[in-house]
């Protein structure tokens, strides 16, 4: 697993146009609720909170599953469903601390994240750098030198 | 080259072959199976019965499956007895010698021995072959014994395909070990509003009927049926494991360690077969779900394979389709937690129903009806043991919540709650 | 909580001994990407700053694990991973405000500094001092005087 999608929540707006972009490019509509992402909105204390799925190296999805669609893609790391045999038990969800398991009210199946093959739509569209998709190693790196500034300049 | 034999191809069988063979592509695995069918979901089995899945979508793995990861397969076997000096586990065919034994032989729906339960038109729902004999029997009139999970998912399979269902509880409520009081009469009106009978509170006496069942006696009314399905509970099927010497603890199941070893060495056992404890309260259980067995069979396969990786108890998570809209029960019920120092934080509306159980400020339990949204956030908290305060300190300090997005969807869940105790 | 990790970065040379021992101490090869400590440098601007735990008392990566694999000890005070429990999620990388969580892409699995169980490799093989592993109250007090020192050379002309 190496690329990740990063959420910066400070920066999230809330104004949704991943989402938007996620049901297009995965159902084929302008609806948020079929989208993979959701934003957490708490809009009295002007929250706004993107969730999508962490891509969890051993996830509790996996595990809580009850026919065993869910696995991880050996090559890309990435969480990948078998949907056509998806019940829609809605046990992934609950599983789930992320809140990143969606359920796909079109096609009563389970859905998450799968970065769309490694060209997020969300992170494209996303116009003030809330959601960024990078190496993992590669963004510790940065965070890494950004504390090390802020020591030497102490 | 060592040969590990794994007994049962249930979630926790197969859990344990998959756990093996991700490590280790040497050793050799024998599966031995009772039934002669590939692995299927048993938790699926009611959405067979009601048609929602096909008989292929029900099974989680292909014979091919099997050969493609090198692993011996022995179907229709049944286990005669296990020789713990030879290291050999004798079945009715084969004596198959092993290094190490994992034992996930499950279990089995009981029938009690009430009068006319031997009739024909008495079943249990257990296995693929139960729903078979069960559609071939044509059900019309069905009465369903218990209801437990089994019970009320079987009951509304039945009636999603046209039979007139009614439910009987020997306790005051439905879902008895899983929902309090409360939320359990939310769904058992749903229930009774789309045409399931529902009688809590009463005990079945004798069924009767010529050579087929006609008519079912509670103590307070019968029952017209051509059909009785048995969902009441269930028996750890351990009987060669006890003859062989392994340790079976109070409840029934065979004893395992925190590592999934059972008494006698080179033997593991993991899944329905064994008393388990809870990782909220330590005290032990006989937990029947498929995400715990899966677990079991993992840690069991590692220990098995050398590693040194503990288990950290079974956890208690059941999410229920009653009609459309999503049940579910975490942790403990009030039930469980027994007397004493317990807080409910509880919310009700048109019906949806949310009650979260602490006790000394820790989530032990949470039951929700037409609610999803937050309960993983608090099944993690639960999980993680945060308390409450802990947690409102958290989601009120504006520097640390943007930190930690997961807890969001909890801190509406429980954000509420305090609205609403406030209000009191 | 008995030993600090105390780091000096004007004293680091950037020589990266400590990546070198701590990786191989842990993961048995010596490969900076591995190592609990990291030594961040810029050496057009000449600075080296090796990064490690400070062994938070409210430590987020305990907060915003949601499997309880991060924990700390009220004892002694150590936050650690238990690797066994980790599901990868990667939320306490996000979360370090140090940047010091990492993450093992072989194993899935996240790791930071344990101290070595009381005795920090990273300590030992430090060549320039730059790294000390001290009772709080002894490096407060050297510090204090280090700063004392400095005020009095400043006053005293």
């Amino acid at each position: 697993m190496n690329k990740q999608i990063m959420i910066d929540a400070a920066k999230c707006t809330g104004c949704g146009l991943c989402q938007v972009l996620c049901s297009l490019s995965k159902s084929h509509q302008f609806n948020p609720s079929l989208a993979r992402i959701k934003i957490w909105r708490e809009e009295t204390r002007g929250v706004f909170i993107p969730l999508t799925c962490q891509q969890c190296v051993n996830p509790p999805c996996v595990n809580a599953c009850l026919m065993n669609v869910i696995s991880k893609d050996p090559i890309t790391g990435v969480t990948v469903r078998k949907t056509e045999n998806c019940i829609g038990c809605r046990a992934c969800q609950i599983a789930c601390p992320f809140e990143a398991c969606s359920y796909d009210h079109l096609l009563n199946v389970v859905v998450n994240c799968d970065q769309c093959g490694g060209n997020p739509a969300c992170v494209n569209i996303c116009p003030f750098g809330a959601l960024q998709y990078l190496p993992v190693n590669e963004a510790l790196n940065t965070c890494r030198d950004a504390e090390a500034v802020r020591r030497a300049n102490l | 080259m060592r040969n590990i034999v794994i007994a049962g191809n249930g979630a926790a069988g197969n859990s344990a072959a998959e756990a093996i063979r991700r490590h280790n592509q040497e050793v050799k695995i024998v599966m031995v199976a009772k039934e002669n069918l590939s692995a299927y979901s048993a938790c699926a089995l009611p959405d067979y019965l009601s048609g929602w899945v096909g008989r292929e979508q029900l099974f989680i793995k292909q014979e091919a499956d099997y050969a493609r990861q090198s692993i011996e397969t022995l179907w229709g076997r049944t286990i005669n007895k296990i020789d713990t000096q030879q290291q050999c586990l004798v079945t009715d065919w084969e004596e198959v010698k092993y290094d190490q034994l994992i034992l996930a032989t499950g279990s089995r729906a009981i029938i009690p021995p009430v009068p006319g339960s031997d009739l024909v038109g008495n079943f249990v729902v257990k296995t693929l072959n139960d729903i078979e004999v069960i559609i071939q029997h044509q059900p019309q009139q069905v009465l369903v014994i218990g209801s437990g999970n089994i019970g009320i998912e079987v009951a509304e399979a039945l009636h999603g395909i046209g039979c007139q269902v009614t439910v009987v509880e020997l306790m005051d409520h439905i879902f008895p070990r899983l929902f309090d009081p409360e939320p359990a009469s939310l769904i058992e009106k749903m229930l009774t509003e789309h045409g399931i009978r529902v009688f809590t509170g009463e005990k079945l006496l004798a069924i009767s009927g010529k050579g087929i069942v006609q008519e079912a006696a509670t103590d307070q009314r019968t029952i017209r049926c051509n059909t009785v399905i048995w969902a009441v509970g269930v028996k750890q099927n351990i009987e060669y494991a006890k003859a062989a010497g392994i340790k079976i603890g109070d409840m029934g199941g065979i004893q395992v360690n925190n590592r999934m070893r059972t008494n006698i060495e080179n033997i593991y056992a993991c899944g329905d077969c064994v008393e388990s404890w809870d990782r909220l309260t330590g005290s032990k259980t006989l937990s029947l779900l498929w995400p715990n067995a899966k677990r079991q069979g993992e840690i069991a396969a590692l220990n098995c394979l050398g590693n040194d990786i503990e288990y950290d108890g079974a956890i208690s998570m059941v999410v229920e389709d009653i009609f459309g809209v999503t049940a579910v029960s975490m942790g403990m019920t009030s039930n469980d937690l027994g007397e004493g120092d317990i807080d409910i934080l509880e919310e009700q509306g048109l019906n949806q129903f949310r009650r979260v159980l602490l006790r000394n400020d820790q989530i032990m339990g949470m039951q929700a009806v037409g609610v999803t949204s937050g309960l993983g956030a608090v099944m993690a908290l639960m999980k993680n043991r945060t308390t409450l305060s802990e947690f409102r300190h958290i989601i009120s300090d504006p520097d640390l919540r943007r930190k930690v997005p997961w807890y969001w969807p909890a801190a509406r869940l429980l954000d509420d709650f305090t609205n609403c105790r406030q209000g009191e | 909580m008995k030993n600090m990790l105390m780091i000096d970065h004007h004293k680091c040379v950037g020589c990266k001994n400590c990546e070198m021992v701590c990786s191989l101490v842990h993961e048995g090869i010596c490969a900076s990407s591995l190592s609990r400590i990291r030594v961040a440098k810029d050496e057009r601007a000449g600075w080296n700053v090796p990064i490690s735990c400070v062994m938070c008392e409210k430590p987020l990566c305990v907060t915003v694990c949601p499997v309880g694999a991060a924990s700390r000890n009220p004892v002694t005070g150590l936050v650690t991973f238990d690797e066994q429990k980790c599901i990868g999620c990667r939320q306490c990388i996000q979360v370090c405000p140090f940047s010091h969580a990492n993450f093992n892409q072989a194993l899935g699995v996240a790791f930071k500094c344990d101290q070595c169980e009381g005795e920090p490799q990273c300590v030992k093989y430090c060549p320039s001092g730059a790294i000390t592993f001290e009772p709080l109250e002894i490096a407060l007090h050297q510090r204090r005087q280090e700063t004392a020192q400095k005020i009095a050379a400043d006053t005293l002309i």
